[in-house]
């Protein structure tokens, strides 16, 4: 046997020259190999600060979609369709852009400024105002299962107080990788009387009972796409649209994310485990070699969980 | 192996710790660090397990104890990279 192979059943097979037990499962190659997890993750991280710039998760999410899909699931839960607003879409936007260009993934930026500045800033003047963001969904209806998935965010979605809504999808570098960011926007401007709900305090993500109408009617929303609102002399704003990002989806590509070569790794650290682990019970079982060390179903049925986890993990991440 | 029909009361804790483990974290999806609160508190019960389980049958020894913990930190670790990932 060459000194490959016999380097290769020391540590993968129970044997002699490892104390009948695969030197991959010895504590200190568990201990090398999560190390080496970690440096892994460290590389990832300083590979932007060092110039490198690594592959981030772009997506061609349209906001179209993301806010028939919202409409979609309000008419599902007897609430009334959400109307475009132009300014809420703009006010999106500059969210977005805000987040990439101060480098912060939050409601409220680092340097204090709150969600509902863009609102004012565009000239939103709002009875009721809310938040839902999302970023690194590789498309609209993993995020919207996303935020139905979670209570604040799905209250956002559901809540009878909003009549308007602007979705944004920006695109930049974030932390030193590529990434997409939805922005969405809930609001009732303040001259609208006909909520049913009393008034209560904006905040990114506001707990109140939504209010089901009797009567639930899916309005078909018109294409809308991104605009800039730049000021006029008088109070009137002209609506310049911009290029549809679905248009642009040359532009937006699925690339090579962080969160996919992590995974990728991790599930083939686990599954070489899993299988150096199943390959030792049943040689030690059939040797009948007894040895003192832990027991090898109760680390299979471990690691068999974490395997489990990486699998239905999902990439994005809301907020 | 032949442990598992031998001592199968003794797994079915642990069994119960990591599927419950397993339905947190699908269910708790939004929340990051609820999720690997949940991951910690499993490797946590896994130890424990380990623990109880050699002291039970009399072969509890440092390389035992430390093998649980390498085991348990891994995955904490991988689970840990991914969530809060570069």
């Amino acid at each position: 046997m060459n000194t490959a192979a016999i380097t290769l059943s020391h540590f993968l097979f129970p044997r002699h020259s490892n104390n009948h037990k695969a030197k991959l499962l010895h504590s200190s190659s568990l201990l090398l190999l999560a190390l080496f997890l970690v440096v892994y993750q460290i590389i990832l991280r300083a590979l932007p600060l060092s110039g490198v710039k690594i592959l981030g998760y772009a997506a061609n999410i349209p906001p179209t979609e993301i806010i028939n899909l919202t409409n979609q699931r309000r008419a599902e839960n007897g609430v009334t369709a959400l109307s475009t607003s132009a300014l809420l879409t703009e006010a999106a936007r500059l969210k977005g852009e805000h987040m990439l260009s101060q480098d912060y993934w939050a409601h409220t930026a680092p340097d204090g400024t709150e969600p509902w500045k863009f609102f004012t800033d565009v000239g939103y003047k709002y009875r009721y105002a809310g938040e839902n963001l999302a970023r690194d969904f590789s498309n609209p209806n993993s995020a919207m299962e996303a935020w139905m998935a979670s209570p604040s965010h799905r209250e956002n979605l559901l809540s009878g107080k909003y009549k308007e809504i602007g979705v944004a999808v920006v695109e930049g570098d974030l932390g030193g990788v590529d990434t997409t960011l939805i922005v969405s926007l809930f609001g009732t401007q303040f001259s609208d009387t006909t909520s049913q709900v009393p008034v209560v305090a904006a905040k990114p993500q506001i707990e109140i009972t939504p209010t089901p109408l009797a009567l639930a009617t899916l309005t078909p929303t018109p294409q809308f796409f991104a605009g800039v609102i730049t000021p006029t002399q008088g109070s009137e704003k002209i609506i310049i649209l911009e290029e549809p990002v679905q248009e642009r989806a040359g532009r937006f590509q699925t690339l090579i994310s962080p969160f996919e070569s992590t995974r990728g790794v991790a599930v083939a650290t686990t599954v070489l485990l899993l299988v150096v682990l199943v390959i030792d019970g049943i040689i030690v079982t059939r040797r009948n070699i007894t040895r003192i060390g832990g027991r090898t179903f109760a680390h299979i049925a471990f690691l068999g969980m974490i395997l489990a986890i990486l699998l239905i993990a999902k990439v994005g991440e809301i907020l | 192996m032949r442990d598992i029909t031998h001592h199968l009361r003794h797994y079915l804790p642990l069994i119960g710790i990591l599927v419950a483990a397993t339905i947190g974290f699908a269910v708790f999806s939004w929340d990051r660090v609820f999720q690997f609160a949940v991951i910690v508190a499993a490797s946590l019960g896994y130890i424990v397990w380990g623990l109880i389980h050699h002291h039970i049958h009399k072969d509890l020894h440092l390389s035992v104890v430390v093998e649980y913990f390498a085991i348990a930190i891994l995955g904490i670790v991988i689970i840990f990279s991914l969530l809060f990932r570069a």
